[in-house]
């Protein structure tokens, strides 16, 4: 089942051609690779996907509103601690199962953070940052998740974790686009491998 | 909605900001507790009390102009609203967030103003019991409060147009401006209507609380519309 559909997607950056037309459908239930070099759309296209920026020419048609995101980069707040972050995030992403504090606790413990669940957010280490990116895509048991370099800072056990959820969201028949620069060490868990090039895709499957 | 102006305040509320505010609020006493000097030697109470108000509302203007103008572009500099991919990709529209963040920072502004309008009566009462506290001084710093908005709203546009702090000079620029071509008398009533001032005595709007209203509206609408169209 299509859960992505692109249509024709055009997106200039002022005279630069970004998507050249792009056609293409993500399917429930499956792993995609985006790959490419620097400055070749990836991101764009992934914030074409969410909505985030407006299309020149094409529309793009999202099949569902349970998104979760890991953007490659973000700003945090200086004075707030990472479980009242987390818990805010929870109670706007309306987090459903169980109790909010419940539920961002047994992330924190998963991800290997609930000790430092007092620390402000702002001290946190690039990796236990990423983590904490992660665990908000994750907590709102999205039907899509879409990640821009998710092994961004990520320790050897955070990485084997990372690909172990990969597998069982996809094996609840959730849609994984992962945005990378390193293809190889996602060889197991995808399905299809995407590359942008001159702003047009191609695909290869696994 | 709650929980997202406490997510904007959380990020609003940054060292910078604190800091500014909190020197902001120490140099705007200070120019209180000089300004009571009016009240202390003067002969006739009520020219006093106008005298002490004109010169402290001169120092809240003065500084109360660069900060917000300057707190309300910086917070939506791309770099500084990255987090916005957050909560857009959480089912939340961009009006509702957009909404949201003025809305926080409508909270933060007026909020400030109430305590220098405390902190202005307090030092008045402290300097000399010729202070006579007036429910018009109140008033007077809500229409300060919408002249803030307003110029802090012409930044935003140039902001989210450009996304280059320095367009704030812009909005500044044209308070100084106004200012002289006011204190000249120079004004017309154009650029009265464009460009919302106070009246000579510095007391209220020159059109009224309710002209400083819809124009600040309709910069609201204007910046909402930017907001929408613009990549994110």
């Amino acid at each position: 089942m299509t859960i992505i559909d692109l249509n024709n997607v055009v997106k200039y950056y002022g005279r630069q051609l970004v998507l050249d037309h792009l056609t293409f459908s993500f399917q429930t239930g499956k792993v995609y690779l985006l790959t490419g070099e620097n400055g070749t759309g990836k991101t764009t296209l992934i914030k074409a996907i969410l909505q985030l920026i407006h299309l020149d020419e094409g529309f793009i048609l999202v099949k569902t509103k349970q998104i979760g995101y890991v953007p490659e980069k973000i700003n945090v707040p200086e004075f707030v601690r990472i479980f009242p972050f987390l818990e805010k995030l929870a109670l706007i992403k309306k987090v459903d199962s169980g109790s909010v504090v419940d539920v961002v606790e047994f992330y924190l413990e998963k991800w290997g953070l609930l000790m430092q669940k007092n620390n402000f957010v702002k001290t946190l280490s690039k990796g236990m940052l990423q983590k904490l990116l992660l665990i908000q895509a994750f907590f709102s048991n999205p039907h899509l998740l879409i990640f821009d370099e998710p092994l961004n800072g990520l320790d050897e056990t955070a990485q084997k974790l990372f690909f172990r959820e990969i597998k069982k969201e996809k094996s609840y028949l959730k849609t994984i686009i992962i945005s990378t620069h390193y293809p190889h060490y996602y060889q197991e868990i995808v399905d299809h491998f995407l590359t942008i090039h001159h702003g047009k895709l191609d695909e290869k499957h696994n | 909605m709650k929980n997202i102006i406490s997510c904007h305040l959380s990020y609003l509320l940054n060292k910078v900001t604190i800091i500014t505010l909190i020197v902001v609020l120490i140099m705007s006493g200070l120019g209180f507790y000089y300004a009571g000097e009016y009240l202390t030697n003067s002969h006739s109470l009520s020219l006093a009390n106008d005298y002490y108000y004109y010169h402290s509302f001169f120092v809240i203007k003065l500084l109360g102009i660069f900060v917000f103008v300057f707190m309300v572009g910086n917070s939506f500099l791309l770099k500084n609203d990255h987090y916005s991919h957050l909560l857009l990709t959480a089912n939340i529209s961009r009006t509702y967030y957009f909404g949201s963040k003025i809305l926080s920072i409508g909270l933060l502004i007026a909020g400030f103003i109430w305590i220098v309008f405390v902190l202005f009566v307090i030092v008045g009462f402290f300097r000399s019991h010729n202070f006579i506290y007036d429910n018009n001084l109140f008033w007077r710093f809500v229409n300060l409060c919408l002249f803030f908005w307003y110029y802090s709203l012409i930044g935003l546009i140039f902001i989210q147009l450009t996304n280059n702090i320095y367009t704030i000079i812009i909005p500044i620029a044209i308070v100084n401006l106004i200012t002289i071509l006011s204190e000249l008398q120079i004004t017309s009533v154009l650029v009265n209507f464009f460009f919302i001032s106070f009246d000579n005595q510095g007391k209220y709007l020159v059109y009224g609380i309710e002209h400083g209203l819809v124009m600040t509206s309709l910069l609201l609408l204007l910046n909402l519309i930017i907001y929408l169209k613009k990549d994110l």
